[in-house]
């Protein structure tokens, strides 16, 4: 043993060299984390998978006809939906419900809706004490529309990023064939 | 057989069949639209092309027969470009609206277009823009989306010998309708449904119910006739919203009727029982299953101690599984001792059976339905079977399409007799005189070997029986010109083949064990087999509630029967009835509503509180035919699975669980568990039939009429089943009863003007026995003297006119009937 190595061993220098950063980074630096229910930080990521909200169209009814997609494609099977046949025999969806604790959040019902009717919105800031809460219904999700994706930032987000099918077609009743043709003199 | 190459693969097959036939034999696909092995070849679609080699033309596979030495080729860049244009042109029209269509997932269009299709269209598209026609009760129309292919059209005309939907127009307008564009009105079969490779014809009760990825799908065997064709329930989260039938799946190979394709939703009639019932001061009072079975045990304890063994009877049903009626049984004789047993087969296929017995000697009859095809003769008598068995019937209209000769005598016009070759327009109940006629015509003639005929036992009695049957009395007695009987007995006896058939059930009264025997004797007489006379079983379960030794000779000789435990008061003080609703099917109600308030006890296990539940002491609530596992054996004899696809509702629980419970409250232990125990039961104690035997006898048999239309009561009455109906299961049914929901007597046009009676009117029946009313159907498809009715709705009370025949003879009523006005 040197004695330099004594003299350190001794008076504790290394320990003290320790207990000096820690005193400098946990007194003097501010924190990496943040306080999350009062400091919430402000995402711009555009595309960011959230809370599950059902579009509506500019009359504000829902552009749901409840064709299914969303649900067959749903790796982890979370989307129901039941139709019936409504007054004037045309397709009404009862009940469209989404089981949020179970979805992987993945976007593949975003991408399969022919007719851009189910969106993932930012908002994430939704979990509760009960879980029946979590379980969202039609009136939820098309409650989620008005509160995130009101105005023109739902429209502009929506379409930017998801650029949905129904973009080229224009309504099941006079849809296009294919993406390329347009109906003649309709242009 | 010949030799073609398809694809490379040396294949060897049948001369005359279709290139696509053989390469469908041989696994290749090839694309089709308009094809099915059901159908003649149409050639609509052109999907099916195929290259030949060293012919410049493509040919259209599903139209051109195989040829010595043919190369095929199927899928080539050039037929691929070929399907593509085809694909281009047939989705110039369609609509795409998959979204919500509910044919999306399992459409054939859909599926090729995904395959062939191009990614974009070239041409200017005309949709045609015609609203869905809602109209029909059952089916629904989208021309919209009709590719035009006819097989819809064709399946009706051609298989189903219906004709009720026409391709209609010209070119591009041209669409499926019902002729005049009106309502369609059909037998509801769905056939059209199944066989429509896109979503134009689609069902209306499973309109938007579930897309078809949603759907899980269970095959199960349907609980109505006794065809025993298999069901494709298509079920979502244990509810089952549709039924189909698979392309060569089960014994119907695919086909349905409306009964099978609709009917399954009577297990969400409103009435569904829930809990045990027990009657407290003349009103029911809801029960657990312990106070129920308590009851009926202490009751049925003291029954057998005060009055003995034999003061307790049971019956057994065509609606319960083997399983069921075999601890039935089993309860009746281990628990109870009793051999009073009986079911519904009283009225129908128990009659054949003892006919069938004393003359081939054979214990059971089981029928074969593919036994019309290639017959020679096919002789129809009094009976509309492509109504009470709607698959058998199919196979005898393909018979006769494929040359055979239909003969039907009835006493109506039905489909049957529409599709026949010769139609005996007969008066009703007259099929023995019929039959006894033709014999003695095929005696007189010598149309029979003598020589080994006149050996059997029996004849000599028989020969001189039919002396008084000769052409001119038999003319009288049947309506039938003396001319015809002559050609008809001839054609039949000298015919290679034939096959003789006919349908008895509780709910036709022109029949009896009587014509089972004539036509055995036509049988025997004629050198034929057992196997030339086809009468199937009535219902899904009646051969196997018979086999399962549900009936009365099975134990002892002494034992009561249906007719004593039913229409004689004071025979019994306990009656068990499992599955049966005796006061809305058997006829005489009345008599039977006085003997059942009569008993001591009454115990009614059922599905719903039917008429007689209503009656009984104790109702518990049993599954139904969804709900449980078991078998079910057809008419042919096969035994098939049912399986358990829903949940019961309530505290419901299968016949059998609820007799081995009522066993154990008795204080008799019986060792079965499961549903796997009573099946070994059964192996170990029931004999497997004979099928063949050497006997034959001619049994002599007299025509006698039933009730004569006198004075008094001028019109004979008979019943006949509704195509959408199937005992009084079916009418619980909502989908059927927006069909057919009430019982109508049908009444000739002369003689509704006679008796001052409009169509749509209310008409007063009375018989001997009692009086119902019932909507008048005025018609020229019944004879001027008769009036037809069906038995199968509770609130029409026809049994209540009707009267049971117990000696063999036919049990037509006569009736008298009044307009009812205001």
């Amino acid at each position: 043993m040197t004695t330099g190595k004594f003299i350190r061993t001794i008076f504790f220098i290394e320990m003290l060299k320790g207990m000096a950063f820690t005193l400098k980074t946990f007194f003097f630096t501010p924190p990496v984390t943040r306080r999350y229910p009062k400091k919430v930080r402000v995402y711009s990521q555009p595309g960011f998978r959230g809370l599950h909200a059902l579009a509506k169209n500019e009359e504000g009814k829902m552009k749901c006809v409840g064709c299914g997609l969303c649900g067959a494609y749903c790796p982890s099977q979370c989307i129901y939906i039941y139709t019936t046949e409504g007054e004037d025999h045309n397709k009404v969806v009862d009940r469209y419900e989404i089981e949020t604790p179970r979805c992987i959040y993945c976007g593949f019902c975003v991408e399969a809706c022919p007719f851009g009717a189910i969106t993932l919105s930012e908002h994430y800031e939704y979990s509760t004490y009960s879980r029946d809460s979590l379980y969202m219904t039609k009136e939820n999700l098309l409650d989620n529309w008005d509160k995130y994706f009101a105005g023109e930032k739902g429209k502009r987000y929506f379409k930017d990023f998801w650029r949905p099918k129904s973009e080229d077609f224009n309504g099941y009743e006079n849809q296009a064939m294919f993406n390329k043709v347009k109906i003649k003199g309709k242009e | 057989m010949v030799e073609l190459t398809i694809d490379g693969k040396k294949v060897s097959v049948e001369d005359g069949i279709t290139i696509l036939k053989a390469a469908q034999m041989n696994g290749i696909k090839i694309p089709n639209m308009c094809y099915d092995k059901r159908l003649r070849p149409y050639g609509a679609c052109r999907l099916c092309v195929v290259e030949a080699e060293k012919q410049p033309r493509l040919l259209a596979s599903c139209s051109t027969p195989v040829a010595p030495g043919m190369v095929i080729l199927t899928d080539t860049p050039k037929l691929r470009k070929v399907r593509q244009t085809v694909l281009e042109l047939m989705l110039i029209h369609h609509p795409l609206d998959c979204p919500i269509c509910d044919k999306a997932g399992e459409c054939d269009l859909q599926d090729v277009a995904y395959e062939y299709g191009k990614p974009e269209g070239r041409f200017i598209r005309h949709r045609k823009a015609m609203p869905p026609d809602v109209r029909g009760p059952l089916v629904e129309l989208t021309a919209n989306r009709c590719i035009l292919c006819g097989k819809c059209v064709r399946i009706c005309s051609e298989h189903q010998g219906r004709g009720a939907l026409g391709l209609i127009g010209r070119g591009f307008p041209t669409v499926v309708q019902p002729a005049f564009g009106e309502i369609l009105e059909c037998d509801y079969c769905g056939q059209c449904i199944d066989i429509c490779p896109t979503g134009a014809l689609l069902s209306k009760p499973f309109k938007f119910q579930a897309r078809a990825w949603f759907l899980e799908e269970k095959d199960t065997i349907c609980p109505f006739c006794g065809c025993g064709c298999t069901l494709t329930l298509g079920t979502r989260e244990g509810n089952v919203l549709r039924s189909r039938g698979k392309e060569d799946n089960g014994r119907s190979e695919g086909n349905l009727c409306g009964r099978g394709r609709f009917g399954f939703d009577y297990i969400y009639s409103d009435n569904r029982l829930k809990t045990p019932l027990i009657r407290k001061n003349g009103a029911f009072v809801q029960a657990t299953w312990d106070e129920a079975l308590m009851h009926i045990s202490d009751s049925l304890k003291y029954i057998i101690n005060s009055y003995g063994k034999d003061s307790v009877g049971a019956i057994g049903s065509h609606r319960c599984t083997n399983e069921d009626n075999f601890m039935l049984r089993k309860f009746m004789v281990s628990v109870i001792g009793s051999h009073n047993m009986d079911s519904s087969a009283a009225f129908g296929y128990s009659k054949v059976q003892k006919a069938l017995d004393m003359a081939f000697g054979l214990k059971t009859h089981s029928i074969n339905m593919k036994s019309p095809l290639g017959k020679d003769v096919i002789f129809i008598l009094e009976s509309d079977i492509s109504i009470t068995h709607p698959v058998f019937g199919l196979n005898i209209l393909q018979a006769k399409r494929e040359g055979s000769q239909l003969i039907v005598a009835d006493s109506r016009d039905t489909k049957l007799t529409r599709h026949s070759s010769n139609y005996l327009k007969m008066r009703q109940g007259t099929s023995v005189a019929l039959l006894n006629g033709m014999m003695k015509i095929i005696l007189d003639k010598g149309l029979f070997n003598r020589e080994i005929v006149s050996k059997t036992q029996g004849f000599t009695e028989f020969e001189t029986s039919l002396a008084e049957y000769t052409p001119g009395k038999v003319s009288k007695m049947t309506g039938i010109s003396e001319e015809e009987l002559v050609s008809t007995a001839e054609t039949i006896a000298k015919a290679k083949n034939r096959m003789i058939s006919l349908t008895v059930s509780a709910t036709e009264n022109t029949k009896g064990m009587d014509t089972v025997l004539a036509a055995s004797n036509l049988v025997i007489l004629l050198g034929e087999d057992i196997d030339a006379l086809q009468i199937p079983a009535e219902y899904a379960n009646t051969y196997g509630t018979y086999k399962m030794g549900i009936r009365p000779d099975a134990g002892k000789t002494d034992v009561k029967d249906i007719f004593d435990m039913l229409y004689e008061t004071n025979s019994l003080n306990a009656l068990y009835i499992m599955g049966e609703d005796p006061v809305s099917t058997f006829p005489y109600n009345s008599k039977i509503m006085r003997t059942l308030k009569s008993l001591e006890l009454l115990v009614v296990q059922d599905i719903a509180l039917t008429e007689t539940a209503k009656l009984a002491h104790v109702v518990l609530p049993a599954s139904s035919w969804a709900e449980k596992d078991g078998t079910f054996v057809n008419a042919e004899g096969i035994e098939q699975k049912i399986h358990r696809i829903v949940d019961a509702p309530g505290q419901s629980l299968p016949d059998w669980q609820i007799l081995r419970n009522l066993s154990l409250s008795m204080g008799k232990e019986i060792a079965i568990r499961n549903i796997e125990g009573v099946s070994e039961e059964i192996k170990k104690t029931i004999r497997e039939d004979q099928k063949t035997s050497d006997k034959r006898v001619f049994n002599t048999v007299s025509y006698s009429a039933g009730e004569e239309p006198d004075m008094e009561y001028p019109l004979s009455l008979v019943t006949r089943d509704v195509l959408q109906h199937s005992g009084s299961m079916s009418t619980r049914s909502k989908a059927l009863d927006l069909v057919v929901s009430e019982a109508f007597l049908e009444i000739n046009e002369d003689d509704a003007r006679k008796f001052g009676i409009s169509d749509n009117s209310h008409v007063k029946i009375t018989s001997r026995r009692g009086t119902i009313y019932l909507k008048a159907k005025v018609t020229d498809t019944v004879q001027p003297g008769t009036v037809f009715t069906s038995m199968h709705f509770p609130h029409g009370r026809v049994n209540a006119l009707t009267y049971p025949s117990e000696n063999g003879a036919a049990g037509t009523d006569a009736v008298k009937i009044e307009s009812v006005k205001g």
